[in-house]
């Protein structure tokens, strides 16, 4: 019985006298703020079709043509507009679902056309704000606000004066309604070419100049919608910097003092925004504030509370990633045993009660995330890691409900792996091949791809795991992933085998090419993705290495012929890993018996680039090139066939090039073009 | 605060038995040397006020000392409202205000929501109408209990107040007193003010807190007279230690009944 006055109110939906409507809207409106269970209530009595024509209709402030209208009834009517818009954006505050209702409702287009200025101040700020908790959730689609003159409109926003307010009540109204625009903003910016089409709209200017004013919500939205417009692009970040409006100061400077504000909330922005701009290489003169300001306050962030403590580890990895100097000084900070302490913290919550929001696990991921970000270079951070005592709850993390915490776990173990010293102590004790072996099963490709990555550093020569990973049956899992279409998974499946075959014995070899087939490295070394192709050859060169029968078998396996022609044509690409690759495959080949080099001299093709590529620009690859001569021209003994070769390649201008290199600039190869001149001059 | 016996053991001398003394003569004395600016007291007053949402106060005040706050007041009227509402107990009325206001207060904060639905349990038990808040506590509160165990116990203390005929009985008669709808009432009040990016801690309150810390620092060295009711700001000089750590707690309840001082 309870339900009747709802049910009441949505009949009255259908009223045609505007102050029904409005009065049922507004007590839907009171029932439905902060209570999902109306929220869901209402949405099944299906009322959004309700509300979205009413937010499309037009009103009479909105159009000349009804004559007869008079402005009192437009104002009823935009009414009904804002509580409609009002009452929608109060659905999309309620999660995923409402809000792809709304979008399959087409609820959006009507709330872009109410945000154009001319617009009521009210009618604009409840359909920005209905926007906004749209665009928030991920997987709404962005394209309405690119078409017509959304953007144009929405840029205008920013603006707290383009409303003309006047009385203080006023500009608090739009200010916020600045607030919501700038949020708007920073939500539509996912790919490059949404930043664009942004910037083109003059996005830049306008919210340099929200940076300065006097309400902290506007400045801290103006600064999340800057930082997601210059993520990951260079050319955006350095606009920004040198964007100035006339009143304000550099962009730059305001951020380093917002990064000092009271508010926790205003200093994880301003340092999110810092960073990306940092990681665009667009504030190298600031490089000190970065490490002295920016590190420091996001290491301090970790002691705050709710969605702060959970992005702060986010932002501090990126920053750190690629940096060793910087995740030192994270280390310096004692950021590792603050963020062992969230990883070791909410374990413990989880086994003591159930959390519903799943922000216990976003911010469990992100602390892992960041330990694997400060231990990915500096080895010490990998030491004070270990010593944090974490690696059990890493293990336990594997096979954690989230795939985000089980794809950080694996990353952590990762950047740990890259020591040798832990690899063989800790993480061995701590059993975590049998769990991270279950990973590359795993639903998420995601976590499938990183785990895939981490087993390349276990199944090297002196890692003790590799033994029980052979026998848990990794080369057959390897070889599964090899044929996987996802191109990061086969690409780290095939760079694993290649791992498990360096300087491997031959009967691992035999193993894992009885699986893999020859023919399936033939297709590898065909793939489209050229990473692969590099590792395939890669792979191919760990092969024919080491003994003389391991390259005998390579024969065999490819057939000379086939294993010529791919040489052959491999050693035309113009890309300086594939030639880097051959070359070394070459060597390795030359390395074997008389058979085996005799492959080689029969082919002047091979032979011309070899010599061709002694003159390259990469000392890396003309070092493998004189490797090669080296190997052709190596005497076991005074045999007439070593004297053929020699004379040869004497004749192809061999000897003429090695001695001009006699002053490479680079040592190793200065090195190995003197032995093969002393090679060349012993049979003169 | 460090415990006494900790601080001895770290520096003997500041023990209570070696402790200079200051009489209330040269305590006043130095008072009396500090220069304040009535102006920042002023000031001080009208931060309380406006922040508080006291528009009225704050209105009569400003006439007195020729003070202008730095908002107008017809923006301290929406909050004055809100405030009042809840005040009278019409919860209704301040959530369909605050929704006018801005209905994005209430939908991202659902610590706040459950404590004005809370506070309509209340108002629905004070008044007897205990069918009611059955009802409304199954129907509009249960459900946040689902979402969130915090939420969840909060309610069970609530309804404990339906198992008792003499509410001044109760272990959580506290509920029903009128520092529970101001509690209620300064937490919306705070998230309006954070909503439109405005100071939400009044001034005044912090300082008190930081006054009663200061005496507590200094008397770890010195014998003085000092203010243990902050409402009368008299000086009473200490007789021993003891005495003094439960001057300390007293101070602390001043500051706290400053908070909801009403005009």
């Amino acid at each position: 019985m309870a339900w009747t006055k709802h049910e009441k109110a949505v009949s009255e939906l259908d009223s045609l006298d505007p102050e029904v409507l409005v009065k049922a809207l507004r007590f839907i409106k009171n029932n439905i703020i902060g209570n999902k269970t109306k929220k869901d209530l209402y949405i099944g009595f299906n009322i959004i079709p309700k509300l979205v024509s009413f937010v499309d209709m037009t009103t009479a402030t909105e159009t000349t043509n009804s004559a007869k209208t008079t402005a009192l009834q437009g104002d009823i009517y935009t009414q009904v507009k804002i509580q409609a818009a009002i009452v929608l954006g109060s659905f999309a505050y309620g999660g995923e679902a409402n809000v792809s209702k709304i979008v399959k409702n087409g609820g959006v287009k009507p709330l872009l056309d109410c945000i154009a200025s001319t617009n009521d101040p009210k009618l604009i700020e409840a359909a920005a704000r209905a926007l906004k908790a749209i665009y928030t959730s991920p997987t709404a689609d962005k394209n309405d606000i690119f078409q017509a003159n959304h953007l144009h409109n929405l840029i205008i926003l920013l603006n707290p004066a383009a409303l003309n307010p006047k009385s203080d009540r006023e500009k608090i109204a739009s200010a916020h309604t600045a607030e919501l625009a700038a949020t708007i903003i920073a939500r539509c910016c996912d790919t490059n070419d949404q930043q664009i089409q942004i910037a083109n709209a003059g996005a830049f200017p306008a919210l340099v100049r929200l940076l300065s004013c006097e309400y902290a919500k506007a400045q801290e939205a103006a600064l999340d919608a800057l930082a997601y417009l210059c993520r990951e692009n260079t050319e955006f970040g350095r606009e920004i910097v040198q964007t100035q409006s006339d009143l304000s100061k550099n962009p730059v400077k305001i951020m380093l003092e917002l990064i000092r504000d009271n508010s926790p909330t205003m200093r994880l922005i301003a340092a999110r925004c810092l960073t990306h701009l940092s990681r665009d290489n667009a504030i190298p003169e600031y490089t000190n504030d970065i490490s002295l300001v920016v590190l420091p306050t996001l290491v301090k962030l970790l002691d705050e509370k709710g969605p702060v403590r959970e992005e702060a580890p986010h932002v501090l990895a990126y920053l750190i990633r690629d940096n060793e100097e910087l995740q030192k000084a994270a280390c310096d900070a004692d950021a590792v045993s603050k963020l062992a302490g969230i990883v070791t913290h909410v374990a413990d919550e989880e086994t003591s009660y159930y959390n519903a929001t799943g922000d216990s696990d976003k911010l469990k991921e992100h602390a892992l995330t960041a330990l694997a970000a400060m231990s990915s270079l500096y080895d010490n951070g990998r030491k004070l890691v270990v010593d944090a005592k974490i690696i059990p709850h890493i293990v336990t993390a594997m096979s954690h409900k989230s795939y985000g915490v089980r794809s950080a776990a694996c990353q952590l173990t990762k950047s740990l792996s890259r020591s040798v010293h832990i690899l063989r102590t800790s993480l061995v004790d701590a059993g975590i091949t049998g769990p991270l072996f279950k990973l590359l099963s795993d639903e998420s490709t995601d976590v499938q791809t990183i785990a895939c990555a981490t087993f390349c550093n276990m199944v090297l020569e002196f890692s003790p795991m590799k033994r029980t990973i052979l026998e848990l049956g990794g080369i057959e899992k390897l070889v599964e992933l090899v044929h996987s279409p996802d191109n990061n998974i086969r690409l780290n499946a095939i760079w694993g085998l290649k791992n498990l075959i360096c300087h491997a014995e031959s009967d691992i070899k035999d193993s894992v090419m009885k699986i893999l087939t020859y023919q399936m490295l033939a297709t590898l070394i065909d793939d489209p993705e050229i990473d692969v192709q590099e590792q395939a050859l890669n792979l191919l060169r760990n092969l024919a290495s080491s003994r003389e029968t391991d390259i005998e078998e390579v024969f065999k396996g490819l057939g000379e012929e086939k294993l010529m022609n791919i040489v052959e044509k491999k050693l035309c690409w113009s890309n300086p890993q594939i030639i880097k690759q051959t070359l070394y495959i070459i060597s390795n080949i030359a390395s074997g018996n008389e058979r085996h080099m005799q492959s080689i001299m029969t082919r002047s093709d091979i032979l011309n680039n070899i010599l061709a590529y002694m003159t390259h620009d990469m000392p890396d690859i003309r070092l493998v090139a004189v490797w090669c001569l080296n190997n052709l021209t190596w005497m076991k003994d005074k045999h007439l066939n070593t004297q053929d070769r020699v004379r040869r390649l004497r004749q192809l201008g061999f000897e003429e090039q090695v001695k001009k290199m006699a002053n490479d600039e680079d040592l190793d190869v200065r090195e190995r073009v003197k032995s093969a001149i002393s090679q060349f001059s012993e049979l003169s | 605060m460090r415990p006494r016996a900790q601080t001895n053991a770290t520096n003997p001398s500041s023990s209570s038995a070696t402790k200079k003394v200051a009489t209330r003569e040269e305590w006043e004395k130095k008072l009396n040397e500090v220069k304040i600016s009535k102006t920042d007291l002023n000031n001080l007053v009208m931060n309380y006020l406006v922040i508080e949402g006291y528009k009225d106060a704050a209105e009569k005040f400003s006439q007195e000392c020729g003070l202008q706050p730095n908002i107008d007041f017809e923006s301290i009227q929406d909050r004055m409202n809100i405030r009042n509402a809840i005040q009278n107990g019409n919860v209704e009325e301040a959530i369909e205000r605050v929704n006018d206001l801005n209905p994005e207060i209430l939908d991202t904060n659902p610590k706040l929501y459950f404590h004005l639905q809370q506070q309509r349990l209340i108002e629905y038990i004070r008044q007897g109408k205990t069918s009611e808040a059955l009802e409304f506590a199954q129907d509009e509160l249960a459900p946040r209990g689902e979402e969130n165990p915090e939420f969840l116990e909060e309610l069970e203390r609530t309804m404990a107040l339906l198992a008792f005929e003499d509410t001044s009985q109760s272990p959580v008669g506290y509920l029903l007193h009128p520092a529970q709808r101001q509690r209620t009432a300064s937490e919306l009040n705070a998230a309006i003010l954070t909503s439109q990016s405005q100071d939400k801690d009044p001034k005044l309150p912090s300082l008190m807190k930081m006054l009663v810390w200061a005496q507590n620092q200094l008397d770890e060295k010195l014998s003085f007279p000092q203010i243990r009711n902050l409402a009368t700001a008299e000086l009473v000089e200490e007789t021993t230690a003891v005495s003094n750590a439960s001057a300390s707690t007293s101070s602390n309840t001043s500051a706290a009944s400053i908070i909801s001082f009403s005009p």
